[in-house]
């Protein structure tokens, strides 16, 4: 591998595209003085990217960051854009590049700028058959603030030549992309943030794939217990769950394991579950399922949010997970003691909540008032009853009496699952509750 | 105890505070953005209005306590002219806040810089118009406009006059709206080309007035006597006649400084808004001559000025539709009156005899753009086969006397690259991306957009670097390599 000369360059400046060893550096504003020996000086472009303060204490490479961690800035020339001391910004070269198969290139930081401290290069190598003007990862390294004019020399390419056998074209028939360019950084003209796919996604390529394990039993099967790995590939907490919940109510065609809807709705809509293991084909015998909350927060360890048993006992305190997560955010942010206190307070909550035993009576209308409301709304007596004398029948509880159901929404009242208006004549579904289902 | 002193500098406490608040959002969105010259110009004189109508105000309330402490002096009729003056300065305050918002969105990032700079060239190549600005202010609508620079000139001027400064500098300026959606977009914006059109016929008002004079004249020899039978409606219907007059003018006058690409993007445009739906394009309303007829005038003047015979063979769904367009009888044009069909097929007859004087007025404030056609068709298929590379056209600038063709020859082969195959063969000959991906698809469209706007921002490079005695590419440097 050897570097390129000038004289090499300027003949291959010539060629046209169609020439696989043609070489592209446009504009070339002063040529006399861009060549060295063995580089080409290359100039500052007139955007940039400033990296911004982010809502959250750090940097996630995922499919959303590039849209997320920067602040477009054009500087035109004649101005300047300062970049305070320690502080990085990408650029980009003013000359757009695009080199043959045969040369790959490496662009370093100009001497005399790089003796100020600024280093404009932290993955300076250009890959064979790039096109694009470069960005660059200016980085101001000194103690004081540096001023960079677009238009002014910043760096110098130097071009080294391929082992031949290196720039024969890809001839392997079953690849996909036989004789296809990479998208990824094709042709850009101002600076570009990183492109990231999503950890999950990176991941699964070398079979790193993060799965949660959901044992059925199928009444039907002869094979008795089954284990399938639901892959994490999704992008959110929701779409994971919902995978969750198709595998439980699709592929079978029937439900093997009954998840009673208001369930999966408290645990989709406030909380994160890791691990969930189906195991029981009985009705309402549902889970084991690590309910993962604070410790998504203040990282691994000890703070998980609580551990849920089959069979059938489900512990949660929805209202304090929902607020736990901004105001611990929060306070992390800002070192606010008070704020530590009110996120422990909120932890001991979760850990001292006591269960308690309903009756089948009590879930029915709990659950039935669940689902008319999705804790949104009030509802009022009459529509309680209308909704709860199907499920009464369906359950072989009778027929259920007004008088009765004010004795159940009393007794729901008095363990805070539900909440009254100041007339008592609407309830809505508490916030917080604090429930175990049998 | 409160006297009329304290109403009035109450009153000149509102329009300080008003103006101050205008002058800071400038002196912060001129410090934070970067604008084209002309815009930035608008903001730094809306600055400098600010400072010496607050430095007036100040002047005023001073002299109206030193007069009230003196009793004789604070009149009636002072007072009443001073108050006479707050409300000119409020009113002329309130139509400059109109503009300033448009004009401060209207930053580096939002606009076609490179688009702007080469118009602005354009015009100040034009007769009676060099020094020309295009300031540019981002608009709501989906469409594109001019605001009239004579109003704004008149704005500034009283408000200069009210607050006793006669050297306000308001220049040559033309303030053209784009759509906020279209931001930075080269294939689109070439459309406000259309509104220079509408700058020039305000500037250069004996065009203007040829146009109306036809406009009068047409209808005269259609009607006869019954023109003047109704001055009223005589009146509406010659205002109407130069309305179509004014906008067949632009759309013509935009062909030819820019080339076909307007008319492409014109149908692209019309396609989005929904006026070439239905009898639509047949359709004339009061302030807009049909798209159809719209499209076969300026297919006439791009046939005659010899580019069509460039793009004719150019393998597009567009090019056929404009062609089908322009191609519309004008039996089938119809007019529009009141959201009711009219039967005014005199009308439109009139129209058709004046566009005989559009077209020379058209050939009176342009340059020809023979060179620009020629380098169309000398360049435009290396310039498409740098953009199927990938590669920004720009190296296609040879040692050869750069000119304002080649920009325009650029854009409008890169209009053709992107409206035949050429682009889906470029998406396909990447890994993993699928042309029919609307997603892919509009990314390589955005993609082949920045090459061209690249491509032109280093034409005014090069051009700079060779008017200062640099060699450029494919200049010296390399010729001395080929004779070697």
């Amino acid at each position: 591998m050897g570097v390129v000369r000038r004289e090499e360059l300027q003949s291959r400046l010539l060629k046209g595209l169609d020439d696989p060893q043609s070489l592209v550096i446009t504009p070339l504003l002063d040529e006399a003085g861009a060549f060295d020996s063995d580089s080409v000086d290359v100039r500052l472009g007139q955007t940039f990217l400033l990296p911004k303060s982010l809502q959250q204490p750090y940097f996630c490479p995922d499919r959303k960051s590039h849209d997320t961690i920067y602040v477009e800035l054009f500087v035109p020339f004649g101005r300047y854009l300062i970049v305070p001391a320690h502080q990085t910004v990408l650029g980009a070269t003013l000359e757009f590049i695009k080199l043959p198969r045969d040369l790959c290139a490496e662009i370093l930081t100009k001497s005399s700028i790089a003796r100020t401290f600024v280093v404009i290069e932290t993955a300076p190598w250009v890959h064979p058959e790039y096109r694009g003007c470069l960005t660059l990862e200016i980085a101001n390294v000194s103690n004081t603030p540096v001023l960079l004019y677009p238009g002014r020399k910043i760096g110098q390419l130097i071009f080294m030549h391929l082992d031949p056998d290196m720039t024969r074209p890809d001839t392997d028939a079953n690849s996909p992309r036989k004789g296809k360019l990479d998208p990824t950084y094709f042709g850009p003209v101002y600076p570009e943030g990183p492109k990231f796919k999503d950890p999950d996604e990176d991941l699964a390529q070398i079979g790193i794939t993060a799965t949660w394990t959901i044992e059925e039993v199928d009444p039907d099967s002869k094979k008795g217990r089954t284990e399938t790995s639901v892959p994490t590939l999704q992008r959110g907490r929701h779409q994971k769950l919902l995978e969750v919940w198709n595998r439980i109510h699709g592929t079978h065609g029937r439900a093997l394991t009954e998840v009673p809807d208001y369930l999966l709705s408290a645990v989709m809509e406030s909380v994160y579950v890791i691990d969930p293991v189906y195991d029981s084909p009985a009705p309402g015998g549902l889970v084991q399922a690590t309910v993962e909350g604070p410790n998504q927060i203040f990282g691994a360890g000890a703070l998980a949010g609580g551990v849920c048993k089959k069979p059938g006992n489900i512990r949660l305190n929805i209202g304090t997970f929902a607020r736990l997560g901004p105001s611990a955010y929060q306070s992390i942010h800002t070192h606010s003691v008070i704020g530590i206190l009110q996120v422990a307070w909120a932890l001991w909550e979760i850990f001292s909540n006591q269960t308690v035993n309903l009756t089948t009576q009590q879930v029915v209308v709990f659950r039935a008032m669940w689902e008319l409301s999705r804790g949104e709304r009030a509802l009022a007596k009459e529509e309680i009853l209308g909704r709860c004398q199907a499920d009464f029948d369906s359950q072989n509880l009778g027929v259920l009496a007004a008088a009765e159901l004010e004795t159940i929404l009393s007794d729901l009242e008095r363990i805070k699952c539900i909440k009254p208006d100041s007339t008592l004549q609407t309830w809505t579904v508490a916030e917080e509750i604090t429930y175990q289902f049998e | 105890m409160r006297g009329p002193i304290d109403g009035l500098l109450q009153e000149a406490a509102s329009v300080y505070r008003l103006v101050q608040f205008i002058e800071r959002f400038c002196v912060e969105q001129k410090a934070s953005r970067s604008y084209v010259p002309a815009t930035s110009r608008f903001l730094g004189m809306a600055r400098l209005l600010a400072d010496r109508t607050k430095r007036h105000l100040q002047e005023t309330a001073a002299e109206g306590v030193r007069r009230a402490a003196a009793k004789s002096s604070f009149t009636d009729t002072w007072l009443n002219n001073e108050r006479d003056s707050l409300h000119t300065i409020k009113c002329e305050w309130t139509i400059l806040h109109r503009y300033l918002k448009p004009a401060a969105d209207a930053h580096a990032l939002q606009v076609p810089f490179s688009l702007v700079t080469l118009a602005e060239r354009q015009l100040r190549s034009l007769e009676q118009m060099g020094g020309a600005l295009i300031a540019v202010l981002v608009t709501p609508e989906l469409n594109y406009f001019q605001r009239s620079h004579t109003s704004l000139k008149n704005t500034i001027c009283t408000l200069g006059e009210a607050t006793g400064q006669k050297d306000i500098p308001t220049g040559l300026v033309g303030f053209v709206e784009l759509p906020f959606s279209q931001g930075p977009s080269l294939f689109s914006n070439v459309l406000m080309y259309h509104e220079l059109g509408h700058f020039i016929l305000a500037e250069r008002t004996a065009v203007a007035g040829a146009l109306r004079k036809a406009a009068s004249d047409s209808l005269s020899q259609v009607y006869g006597k019954e023109l003047t039978a109704n001055p009223k409606s005589d009146q509406f219907f010659t205002r109407m006649l130069e309305n179509w007059a004014f906008e067949i003018f632009c759309d013509l006058f935009a062909i030819r400084l820019i080339g076909p690409a307007f008319t492409f993007a014109s149908v692209e445009m019309f396609g989005l808004v929904g006026v070439l739906a239905g009898d639509t394009p047949e359709r004339f309303v009061q302030s807009h001559p049909a798209p159809a007829c719209r499209f076969q005038q300026q297919l006439a003047m791009l046939k005659d000025d010899g580019w069509w015979q460039s793009v004719a063979l150019l393998d597009s769904d567009r090019r056929v539709q404009i062609e089908r367009l322009a191609e519309v009888p004008k039996d089938r044009y119809w007019l529009s009156l009141d959201g009711k069909r009219a039967q005014r097929t005199d009308i439109l007859a009139a129209f058709d005899t004046l566009l005989g004087t559009v077209w020379k007025c058209v050939r009176e404030v342009t340059n020809d753009p023979s060179d620009a056609r020629q380098c169309f068709a000398d360049e435009s298929a290396d310039v498409q086969a740098c953009l199927a590379e990938g590669v920004v056209p720009s190296r296609l600038f040879s040692a050869r006397p750069l000119s304002l063709a080649m920009p325009v020859a650029i854009i409008n082969a890169a209009f053709c690259f992107y409206l035949s195959e050429q682009l889906p063969s470029l998406i396909t000959a990447l890994a993993d991306q699928d042309a029919t991906d609307l997603e892919h698809r509009s990314y390589w469209i955005k993609r082949l957009e920045m090459w061209t706007v690249k491509a032109i921002e280093d034409f005014f490079l090069l051009e700079g670097a060779q008017q200062y005695g640099r060699s450029t590419t494919g200049g010296t440097a390399i010729k001395t390599v080929k004779g070697s």
